[in-house]
């Protein structure tokens, strides 16, 4: 019952938009890291998203939940990122990039963060069956919501699910043979 | 794969993948920034069309950027902020900035409280300093002095580093102390300090140190323009207050866009202290006295109980009707008339009260007070809701309340004699999922499922009561009904349907033909 009432707001005010991003920041910012691979993009993105959410709620009609609604924001926002990001890069001055001269640090320094070594080996998924494990696995999503989400077929959502599992099982499992022997 | 194998891996995927959240309150406190920034300030309005976004957007960055790895580089030689060691993070406040390690919580508002693992470890509290005091004017009630220095080159051009042991009052049933160390930032001109601290026992010396280096202020030590003018008045100024800290900031970061009056709930007022809400008492916003009103009751023992009641006797006379009520309800409180204190609602018995405070706020905190033998005491907290009706059995044995969020409602009972609470009942739940029933509904299914509950009446014997409950379908079709619960063999006597789109009518309506006999 605790988010029952922020699922179909019609208006947010600085103290729901507090509330809304205590319940659901968490995912947000997982979301976009897992999408974009870098922890200080997620920090943007999911702040981007929160304002984005909290300008743009009146075209939250209720047809998802809040919460799938948020991801949406995070996925498109994540995307744009990424593209400007690409354009940062031709301008060549961008301190994010001078950063990534040391991508081992920015690995290593969140490899410590897992909570378990199977975030490790979920991130070294190709990005379009990592997103469709997580969707599916970590945020729930159904196979419908999750081929309206992603705009692809269900077929395509269940192959692709298909081969992330095996994948996912495949480096698991490589990782216990390399520890038995 | 083995399915148990498949099964694990599932499990694990479904748990948290960070051990620490990510969305770290700092993040949130930005937003909430960018939000409160002006709508019109260009710069921030982000309804470009794309393409001039980013035309916009690349001549900004190189602009921006340019200026910054410059300024950095060749100016300041220090590092920039996205540069910032990943195992460390930036805070920014309104008038101040820091870096503190990343695994490290900051509270909101102009006053910091740092947190980790959800335990205060320091903070920076923005304290009046009147140049002409002796710094030990700075320091907390009852603190005794270990190491004292000044230091140079940092954000002020004072700055005290001072190691103290803080102890309880010697009043205090429990003594305790705790060492701190504190770096006085002093602002002589704008008549502040920020007072950077750190517990010892979990912050060590280096790292308060490379905190304090990071600290930068962000706005300038001026005198404020009224503090400027030559006062006309030959009113003597009031005594400055040596450890009183600038109360304003912290409560209208609390009270931002009317919160108080909305849901009067939150670590941040749970962290207040004492001083705070009697300082909250003569804030200029009137929703700030309202609370503190309400609040400063809690706060209630031997040695402030006199402090606290001639406070309120003077808030009393408050211009605002809503302040003025609220000090009423809680001087009678505070002095034992519960009958006075508006809304209480006495046992049936005679011998007990029920109350609740904040009432006027959209939901209250949701707490039920018991005030019995002379005592008033909280006998419920939820998690979440507000109270929307409070009442007692019969008997005098229970009190009800009907608890609501903006989207559901539902009963808890509280026992006044031995404590017991029911707050599970799921009455709507159960009655969908009886099939006896016959209602085809999918809760998940529903958009705007709003379970509904509300106790109308108890049996005379107080062993059952009367509720009603109200739910929508998927097609926003709204169902109500009656139902009799037992209270003694906890279970759904007998539900009333109605049919689909049909009220039950006000809360004095009963289902057709029902008796307690």
């Amino acid at each position: 019952m605790s988010d029952e009432h922020l699922k179909y707001l019609s208006a947010i005010d600085h103290f729901d938009i507090r509330e809304i991003m205590e319940q659901y920041g968490e995912d947000v910012w997982n979301y976009a890291y897992f999408l974009t691979r870098k922890h200080d993009w997620a920090d943007d993105i999911s702040q981007e998203v929160f304002i984005k959410a909290y300008k743009n709620i009146d075209a939250f009609r209720g047809q998802s939940s809040l919460k799938t609604w948020l991801l949406k924001i995070t996925r498109n926002t994540s995307f744009s990122h990424r593209k400007l990001a690409f354009f940062r890069r031709t301008v060549g001055l961008d301190a994010r990039m001078l950063k990534q001269v040391q991508p081992s640090a920015e690995n290593e320094y969140m490899e410590r963060s897992y909570s378990d070594d199977i975030w490790d080996k979920v991130m070294q998924l190709p990005g379009r069956y990592r997103e469709t494990l997580l969707l599916n696995a970590h945020y729930h999503m159904s196979l419908e919501e999750i081929s309206r989400h992603l705009n692809i077929s269900l077929g395509t959502v269940k192959s692709r699910l298909h081969r992330a599992r095996s994948r996912l099982a495949d480096l698991m499992g490589r990782d216990s043979n390399d520890a038995a022997n | 794969m083995p399915r148990t194998d498949a099964d694990e891996l599932e499990r694990r995927l479904a748990n948290r993948p960070f051990r620490q959240r990510r969305f770290s309150p700092t993040l949130m406190d930005a937003v909430e920034r960018e939000l409160q920034a002006p709508v019109d300030a260009p710069r921030r309005n982000r309804k470009f069309s794309r393409h001039a976004y980013l035309v916009s957007f690349a001549l900004i960055v190189i602009a921006l950027v340019s200026g910054a790895f410059f300024y950095c580089n060749v100016v300041r030689k220090e590092p920039l902020s996205a540069a910032i060691d990943p195992t460390e993070q930036q805070i920014v406040k309104n008038q101040y900035k820091l870096v503190v390690p990343r695994d490290w919580d900051a509270s909101l508002g102009n006053d910091t409280t740092f947190y980790r693992n959800g335990t205060e470890i320091g903070g920076v509290d923005i304290v009046t300093y009147y140049p002409d005091q002796p710094i030990s004017a700075l320091y907390p009630n009852h603190h005794e002095v270990v190491e004292n220095g000044m230091l140079d080159n940092l954000a002020a051009p004072t700055v005290i580093r001072t190691r103290m042991i803080l102890t309880s009052p010697a009043a205090a049933e429990v003594q305790t102390s705790e060492e701190q160390l504190h770096y006085y930032f002093l602002m002589p001109e704008s008549k502040i300090a920020y007072d950077l601290y750190f517990k010892t026992a979990s912050v060590d010396d280096d790292t308060a140190q490379r905190i304090a280096e990071s600290f930068e202020i962000s706005v300038e030590d001026k005198a404020s323009p009224e503090e400027s003018q030559t006062p006309e008045s030959t009113e003597t100024p009031k005594p400055p207050e040596s450890d009183k800290s600038q109360s304003q900031p912290l409560w209208e970061e609390i009270d931002r866009n009317g919160a108080l009056t909305q849901y009067p709930v939150g670590e941040q007022l749970d962290a207040l202290t004492y001083e705070q809400v009697m300082e909250g008492l003569s804030e200029p916003k009137p929703r700030v006295r309202w609370y503190s009103a309400y609040r400063i009751v809690e706060y209630d023992n031997v040695d402030r109980h006199e402090a606290i009641i001639s406070a309120l006797n003077r808030s009393v006379d408050d211009p605002e009707e809503l302040v003025a009520n609220a000090a009423r309800f809680a001087l009678s409180v505070m002095e034992g008339k519960y009958e006075e204190a508006e809304g209480s609602l006495k046992s049936p018995d005679g011998k007990a009260y029920a109350f609740v405070k904040y009432r006027e706020a959209k939901f209250n905190d949701g707490k039920i007070w018991l005030a019995k033998n002379g005592r008033a005491t909280t006998v419920y907290t939820p998690d979440i809701g507000g109270i929307l009706d409070l009442g007692w059995s019969p008997d005098s044995q229970w009190l009800f309340a009907r608890y609501a969020v903006q989207t559901a409602s539902w009963i808890v009972l509280a026992n006044a004699k031995t404590g017991e609470i029911r707050d599970k009942f799921d009455l709507v739940q159960r009655i969908i999922g009886d099939p006896a029933n016959g209602y085809a509904v999918d809760p998940a299914k529903a958009p705007r499922f709003d379970p509904g509950e509300q106790l109308v009446d108890w049996s005379p014997n107080s062993k059952k009561f009367l509720f009603r409950y109200s739910f929508a379908d998927e097609n926003f079709m709204p169902y109500e009904g009656f139902g009799v619960y037992d209270l003694v063999n906890n279970k759904i006597e007998k539900v009333y349907m109605l049919p689909a789109n049909e009220s039950a009518g006000g809360i004095d309506s009963r289902p057709e033909g029902f008796s307690w006999n």
